[in-house]
C-alpha cells in the first residue's frame, strides 16, 4: 500500500516538476485563456455551427423547430437559380464600388495628410476636426448626406450637382440609377477616409525633415519631393491601408443601407447588403448563410495576404 | 545648357518673381484646409442648424444660421429637441448605447490585454495559429458574423438584451484591440520584466506590476476604440436588438427616420447630431491617443 501511495507521490511530484519546467507556455496559454473562451463562444463556435451548417438547411424562424436540411439547394439559388441575376449583378457592382471608393479614399486622405503636416495657426485643432467623418457613426453620416442628396430646396448636394448635370427631380440623387451610387460613394468617403488620413499624417511625420532639406539644395521641385521622398517613404503603408479598407469596404451595409437602402431597385446593393436584405429582411437566413459562405471564400485569400505581412517579422 | 544653379532658379521662382515656398504653397494650402474644412464641417453643422429649425424654416433657409433666421414665436411650439424628448425614447437610447458601449470596451480590452501580452511577450506552441485565429475575425466583414451571431442569440434567449450586445459587438472589437495591444507589447523594451523578475518578481507580477502601469496610455486608446465601434456599430445592434426599445442610437435612428419623414426631418435632424457629437467630441479630446493608438499598434509601422 505505502509503496503505491509513494509511487502516485513520485509522480505526482514529477509531474508538478514538468509542469514548472514549462511554466512559460502554460503561462501563455493561459493568458490567453479569456480570449479563447470569448472567441470560442462568439465567432468559431456561430461561425461553424450556425453559419456553416446553416447554408445547408432552410431556415425557419421558430427557433424550437428544427430548420429541414436541403443540402447545396441554398448555393444553387445564388449560383443557378433565381437568386443568379442578383448576385451577378450584386458582385459587379461590389467591385466597381471598391475601384472607386479605396482610391477616392486615398487621394483625399493622403492630401489632407500633406495638408495638415504643413505649418498651420491651430494646428492641432484642424487635424482632430478633419477627424469629425471618422467619429460618426456611419448611420449619422448615411442619413445626414442622404437628407442632403434628395431633390428638394434642403438637398444641398443635388442643389449643387444639378447645376452641372441633369438629375432628374423625381427621386433626386438617391433614387436615380447612375447617381445612387455617387450619392453611396460621397457619403463613405466623408465617413472613411479619417482611418487613411491617421495613419498617412504619422507616415509623413516620421519622414525625416533634413531629406526635403537636402533635396531642395539639389534644386528638386515639389512635385519632385513628392514623388521622390514622400511617396517611397509611404509605399508600405499604403500598400497595407488599401488592403485593410479594400476588405473593410465589402462587408459594410451601415452607409449604403442608410443613404439608398440598396436602391433604386437592387442598384446599390453590394453583396453585403445582399446578405444583410435575403437575411433580415426577407428572413431567408439559410440563402444568406450560403451567400456568405461563397463571399468567405472570396474574402479569404485577402485575409490571409494581410494576416502573412503581418506575421513574417516573427 | 543651364547649369545646376540655373535649373534651381527655374523651380523656385518664375518670371514674376513669386516662388513656390514663398507664395504658392502658402496659397494652396490655405485653399486646401478651407475645402477640406467646408467638405468636413458641412455635414455637421446642416445637422446641428437644421435640428433647431422648423420644417418650414428648413424648407426656405437650409444654410441659414439657426440663431440669425430664428423666429421665436415659430419655434417656440416646436422646438425639435424637447419635442424629440418627449416624443422619442432619446435619453434611454443614449444610456443603452453608453451602457452597451462601455461594457462591449471593458471587456474587450481586459481580455485582450492578456492575450496581447502573451502573443507578444511569451512562447508557447501554436503561437502564430492561435494569433492569426484571434485576429482574423477583424478582417472578417462583420455581415458574415451576422447571422451565426443572430442564431446564437437566439438559441441563449440574448435577443434585445444588453448582455447579448455585448457580447455580439465583443467578437468585432476583442481581435481589433488584441493586433492593436500587441503591436504596442512588442515595442516596450525587453529587458523590462527580466529586471522586474531578478527583483524577486514572478512573471505574472511582472506583468502586473511593471508592463501594465507603463501601458496605461495604450489601454486608454484601446478602451475608447472599442468604445467607439460598439458606439458607431449598426449591424449588430439591429439584428440583436430588434425590439425597439432595446437597441442603441444607430438603429433607433432609421427607425426615427421611418416614423418620422419629410417634413418632420429636424427630428431626425436633433437625433442625428445627438449621436455624431459625442464621438467627435471624443475624438477632439483624445485624438493624441487615438491617432497613436491607431498609427503605432496597427501593423502600418512601415
Amino acid at each position: 500500500m505505502s509503496t503505491v501511495s509513494e509511487d502516485i507521490a513520485q509522480r505526482d511530484r514529477s509531474f508538478r516538476d514538468r509542469v514548472l519546467e514549462e511554466y512559460g507556455g502554460l503561462q501563455g496559454i493561459l493568458f490567453l485563456l479569456p480570449t479563447l473562451v470569448l472567441l470560442t463562444g462568439i465567432v468559431f463556435y456561430p461561425m461553424v455551427v450556425n453559419g456553416f451548417l446553416l447554408s445547408f438547411k432552410q431556415f425557419t424562424l421558430n427557433p424550437d423547430a428544427v430548420d429541414p436540411w436541403v443540402g447545396l439547394e441554398n448555393y444553387e439559388y445564388w449560383l443557378f437559380g433565381q437568386g443568379q441575376s442578383l448576385f451577378l449583378f450584386s458582385l459587379k457592382m461590389t467591385l466597381l464600388y471598391e475601384l472607386v471608393v479605396v482610391p477616392f479614399d486615398l487621394v483625399v486622405a493622403l492630401g489632407a495628410a500633406l495638408v495638415m503636416n504643413e505649418s498651420l495657426p491651430a494646428r492641432p485643432f484642424w487635424r482632430g476636426l478633419m477627424l469629425a467623418g471618422y467619429a460618426s457613426p456611419a448611420i449619422a453620416a448615411g442619413l445626414v448626406w442622404g437628407t442632403m442628396e434628395q431633390a428638394a430646396t434642403y438637398g444641398l448636394v443635388y442643389n449643387t450637382l444639378n447645376i452641372f448635370f441633369d438629375i432628374p427631380a423625381s427621386g433626386g440623387i438617391t433614387s436615380n440609377t447612375p447617381w445612387a451610387f455617387w450619392g453611396v460613394v460621397i457619403a463613405k468617403v466623408w465617413r472613411d477616409f479619417g482611418f487613411m488620413y491617421v495613419v498617412f499624417l504619422a507616415g509623413v511625420q516620421s519622414i525625416p525633415k533634413e531629406l526635403y532639406e537636402i533635396a531642395k539644395v539639389d534644386g528638386a521641385g515639389p512635385v519632385q519631393r513628392f514623388r521622390y521622398i514622400t511617396l517611397p517613404h509611404l509605399r508600405t503603408v499604403i500598400v497595407t491601408v488599401v488592403m485593410i479598407r479594400t476588405v473593410f469596404t465589402v462587408g459594410k451595409v451601415a452607409i449604403p443601407w442608410a443613404v439608398t437602402k440598396g436602391g433604386p431597385v437592387n442598384y446599390t446593393t453590394f453583396l453585403g447588403v445582399a446578405i444583410f436584405k435575403s437575411a433580415f429582411l426577407n428572413w431567408s437566413m439559410g440563402q444568406a448563410a450560403a451567400l456568405g459562405m461563397v463571399f468567405a471564400v472570396g474574402i479569404i485569400p485577402l485575409i490571409l495576404i494581410w494576416v502573412r505581412t503581418e506575421t513574417e517579422d516573427y | 545648357m543651364s547649369t545646376d544653379t540655373d535649373r534651381r532658379f527655374e523651380f523656385e521662382t518664375d518670371q514674376s518673381g513669386w516662388s513656390w515656398e514663398t507664395h504658392y504653397k502658402p496659397v494652396l494650402k490655405y485653399i486646401s484646409l478651407a475645402v477640406l474644412m467646408v467638405w468636413m464641417l458641412l455635414p455637421v453643422y446642416y445637422t446641428f442648424a437644421n435640428s433647431l429649425k422648423t420644417p418650414e424654416m428648413i424648407f426656405t433657409q437650409p444654410l441659414g444660421i439657426p440663431f440669425v433666421t430664428f423666429d421665436p414665436v415659430a419655434f417656440s411650439g416646436r422646438n425639435a429637441w424637447r419635442t424629440m424628448w418627449d416624443a422619442f425614447p432619446f435619453v434611454e437610447y443614449t444610456l443603452a448605447t453608453f451602457i452597451v458601449s462601455v461594457g462591449t470596451a471593458g471587456l474587450a480590452t481586459v481580455a485582450a490585454v492578456f492575450a496581447a501580452y502573451s502573443f507578444a511577450r511569451l512562447d508557447y506552441p501554436f503561437k502564430n495559429s492561435l494569433f492569426v485565429l484571434s485576429v482574423a475575425g477583424f478582417m472578417f466583414p462583420i455581415v458574415l458574423l451576422a447571422i451565426p451571431i443572430f442564431v446564437l442569440m437566439q438559441q441563449l434567449g440574448l435577443l434585445n438584451t444588453y448582455v447579448g450586445m455585448i457580447l455580439a459587438f465583443t467578437a468585432f472589437t476583442l481581435p481589433y484591440n488584441i493586433w492593436l495591444l500587441r503591436g504596442f507589447f512588442e515595442e516596450l523594451p525587453d529587458n523590462l520584466e527580466e529586471s522586474a523578475r531578478v527583483d524577486g518578481c514572478t512573471q505574472i507580477g511582472a506583468f502586473f506590476r511593471v508592463i501594465l502601469p507603463l501601458s496605461r496610455p495604450a489601454l486608454a486608446s484601446v478602451f475608447l476604440l472599442a468604445f467607439l465601434l460598439a458606439w458607431h456599430n449598426y449591424l449588430m445592434a439591429f439584428i440583436i436588438g430588434q425590439d425597439p426599445l432595446h437597441t442603441t442610437l444607430a438603429p433607433a435612428l432609421l427607425e426615427l427616420k421611418g416614423t418620422f419623414f419629410v417634413r418632420n426631418f429636424h427630428y431626425i435632424m436633433a437625433g442625428t447630431f445627438l449621436s455624431m457629437i459625442v464621438p467627435i467630441t471624443m475624438y477632439m479630446y483624445l485624438q493624441k491617443y487615438l491617432v497613436e493608438g491607431l498609427s503605432s499598434g496597427g501593423g502600418v509601422k512601415g
